[in-house]
């Protein structure tokens, strides 16, 4: 049988997010202004220990698309331009401004106004095409379920465009009724229940039941 | 300076990266194809080289102007650096289990931070605010607020798992489901007005620069033309 | 069965529902770029949410400390991007003190991008650092928001602009946390966003609060507006349209209003279409 060494048992971190936890809940509810002082600093030392996170996503793209290139796996050398584009980048994204390098500098600002800004707007554009398609091809009154959906979709949408209420304006009414009464309400309901799974999340998290984050490793 | 040289070149050409990288992307709608994966690779290597710039951006600027500043704090600044160092043992097998103290501290200050006021914020007031007076001043009023506490009421009881929807559950189960359909075909609305909004602000991007627009557009239109052509001439018709 | 075969032996609505997707991605081309050059200039009506966000702002008192948060990307541009800058112009035009800060690190260069296309010193007469100021980015999302509540140099120690420590600009003086802001306006695009404000600014510091969100957002806003969490909010490129007129600065939103009616026009009529071929074809038996 394999002893684990007592500092590598999971017991440890659980009981590092508890203290954690607490630190910052209790002055919350009780004047300790000492405590609340202390816990406040923690925060802002705890962001900069966090930020230190910041090469993990880069870590683990280099990792993988390196694999991909590395083993010449099929569509290789787009893993290579992914390596290229990034780790070039981020060189341009090192604060070295004597050099000409850094956020801010007239490089990176030119790459993230004509190279990022127009991919990261056309990715998320061309979600439009999908829900037009899909609206063609999903959006069915199969039921009568279904039928409220389209009902409620297609009024907001008449309202939401101004051709809808140029033509008839109790569109805009409509569309608030529909807001105020059974979204609200079906907001409210889920809000209320994601906020009681949250906080019983956390005090499974707390009571050490709840381990899935801290799974990995040997 | 080579990067400023760098820098004049892409400004310089600007609108033309720009309608290449929208076009790029926007030709997926014609199929998969080399274009949308270049522009796809680039994008991915970037927004992640973005992400890096601004937090060493931020790193520093903590760091000249809170952290340097006594010895106290370049010593805490220190211990900063070390656990955090500790985030990249999430890559080592042998040695994940230091990974997890960064990480218990970072989940422990998170839920102190959030639960603290997500009882009031998300649950509590929510509650409250549900309490309304069910005769208001007009009749449509009276009507929406005995609605919404129905609809709040049924919805949440929809989704109480422990109860089988049978008898009267059965009832309250079906204004739910419509209440929440309704709530979704908004939801639906809103979504189509959001994916079409930024249809649209990339559609007028395109438009301001019509000469690298249109040279751009007849370059890939052309090369995907040609390149289905010259498959479906490899491969005829009903070949298998 | 040869394919064209198999398509004459389909009624017209069979083949309606197989319609290849690249046609309506076309329809849908053509219905966008159509209205941009050659605008239809269709009437708008304001309605009462955006009167509510744009008298929040206008009750204003002279002197009034806002806070502006960009929390948003730039994929969200072309909907958010109207709003901010509308919201942005008409905090300038009135005798009040503008804090811009950034929860989300595109957030902060687009409001740079704002600042540098408004002119603020130029246009309406306002000095950096007096009247307005860019406090910059904050990488740590919710942590990040409660420590600007707490204390406002420790999140954003130095400007966005010129990198000089915050406490050393004229505006700053009597501002430490939450308590000494009049109005916060966040305009977003997703998390962090509105829950982590509420979470951390409205509940413990009940502050007044505005936001401009994205359409998709819209439905869960409305528990924490119903409750008076929220004060008012814009929603889209639709409210954004609204706001310009109100706030008297005619920007892009206005400009896209045409191509979201056609659009909207066009998913309707898929949704039609879509339905009339499904209750057709149902009501047919399949032929083998």
């Amino acid at each position: 049988m394999i002893v684990m060494a007592w500092y590598r048992r999971v017991e440890i971190p659980i009981i590092l997010t508890i203290i954690f936890c607490i630190f910052q809940v209790v002055p919350y509810f009780f004047v300790v202004p000492a405590w609340e002082s202390a816990a406040k600093d923690f925060v802002d030392w705890d962001a900069v220990m966090e930020t230190f996170a910041l090469f993990i996503g880069f870590t683990t793209l280099l990792m993988l698309h390196g694999r991909i290139v590395a083993q010449r796996r099929r569509g290789w050398y787009w893993s290579a331009w992914v390596l290229i584009t990034m780790i070039g980048y981020t060189i341009v994204g090192i604060p070295i401004p004597s050099i000409g390098l850094g956020k801010g500098t007239p490089l990176f600002e030119a790459i993230r106004l004509y190279v990022l800004t127009p991919l990261s707007g056309a990715m998320y554009a061309s979600l439009g095409f999908w829900i037009a398609s899909a609206a063609y091809r999903a959006f069915r009154a199969r039921t009568i379920e279904a039928g409220v959906l389209l009902l409620s979709g297609t009024l907001v949408m008449l309202a939401n465009a101004p051709i809808g209420t140029a033509i008839w304006p109790t569109f805009t009414p409509i569309r608030k009724w529909i807001f105020d009464v059974p979204n609200m309400a079906t907001m409210r309901a889920i809000t209320i229940g994601a906020a009681l799974g949250a906080i019983a999340l956390g005090a499974r998290t707390l009571m050490g039941r709840e381990r899935g984050y801290l799974r990995g490793g040997e | 300076m080579l990067t400023d040289w760098l820098a004049g070149v892409i400004t310089t050409l600007g609108p033309w990266f720009t309608a290449f990288f929208l076009l790029c992307i926007f030709s997926f709608t014609y199929k998969e194809n080399p274009w949308f994966r270049f522009a796809e690779a680039t994008y991915l290597g970037v927004a992640t080289a973005y992400t890096i710039g601004f937090n060493l951006d931020w790193l520093l600027s903590q760091w000249k102007s809170v952290w340097s500043l006594t010895s106290t704090k370049i010593m805490l600044f220190s211990l900063a650096l070390l656990v955090g160092m500790l985030w990249y043992f999430r890559f080592s097998k042998k040695y994940f289990w230091l990974y997890r103290i960064p990480l218990s501290i970072a989940v422990g200050t998170y839920i102190g931070l959030s639960l603290r006021t997500m009882v009031f914020a998300q649950f509590l007031h929510q509650i409250r605010a549900t309490f309304i007076p069910l005769v208001a001043k007009t009749p449509m009023d009276t009507l929406n607020n005995i609605l919404i506490v129905i609809m709040v009421l049924t919805v949440l009881l929809y989704f109480y798992f422990t109860l089988e929807h049978r008898g009267p559950l059965r009832y309250t189960s079906r204004i739910a489901r419509y209440t929440m359909m309704a709530g979704f075909g908004a939801a639906y609305g809103d979504t189509v007005m959001t994916r079409m909004a930024l249809l649209i602000g990339q559609a007028r991007n395109l438009l301001s620069h019509p000469p690298s627009f249109a040279s751009i557009a007849i370059v890939i239109l052309a090369t995907l033309l040609v390149s289905d052509y010259l498959r479906m001439r490899r491969e005829p018709r009903g070949a298998k | 069965m040869t394919e064209m075969e198999e398509r004459r032996g389909k009624g017209f609505w069979e083949r309606l529902q197989e319609v290849d997707s690249r046609i309506i991605y076309l329809l849908l081309w053509i219905v966008i770029l159509w209205p941009l050059i050659t605008p239809l200039g269709l009437p708008i009506s304001i309605s009462t949410g955006t009167r509510e966000y744009f008298q929040v702002i206008e009750d204003l008192k002279p002197g009034s400390r806002v806070i502006l948060s960009y929390d948003l990307s730039f994929a969200g541009l072309p909907e958010l991007g109207p709003m901010t800058i509308a919201t942005l112009h008409h905090l300038l035009k009135k005798d009040i003190k503008v804090y811009i800060c950034a929860f989300w690190d595109s957030g902060a260069d687009i409001a740079a991008d704002n600042i540098r296309a408004l002119e603020p010193e130029k246009n309406y007469g306002k000095v950096y650092g007096k009247d307005y100021i860019h406090m910059g980015y904050n990488p740590m999302r919710e942590v990040g928001m409660a420590q600007f509540a707490s204390d406002v140099y420790k999140a954003f120690p130095v400007d966005y602009i010129y990198k000089r420590p915050l406490e050393t600009y004229e505006m700053m003086k009597g501002v430490q946390s939450a308590k000494d802001f009049d109005l916060l306006i966040s305009v977003q695009s997703g998390t962090p966003g509105n829950p982590e404000w509420v979470r951390q600014w409205i509940t413990p510091y009940g502050i007044k609060y505005i936001i401009g969100i994205l359409g998709v957002s819209v439905p869960e806003v409305a528990p924490y507006y119903n409750a008076g969490q929220v004060k008012a909010f814009l929603a889209g490129l639709r409210s954004a349209a609204e706001y310009e007129l109100l706030a008297g600065r005619r920007g892009a939103a206005l400009a896209q209003q045409d191509p979201l009616s056609t659009t909207h026009i066009l998913v309707i009529l898929f949704v039609v279409i879509g339905n009339i071929g499904y209750f057709f074809t149902r009501a047919r038996p399949r032929r083998s």
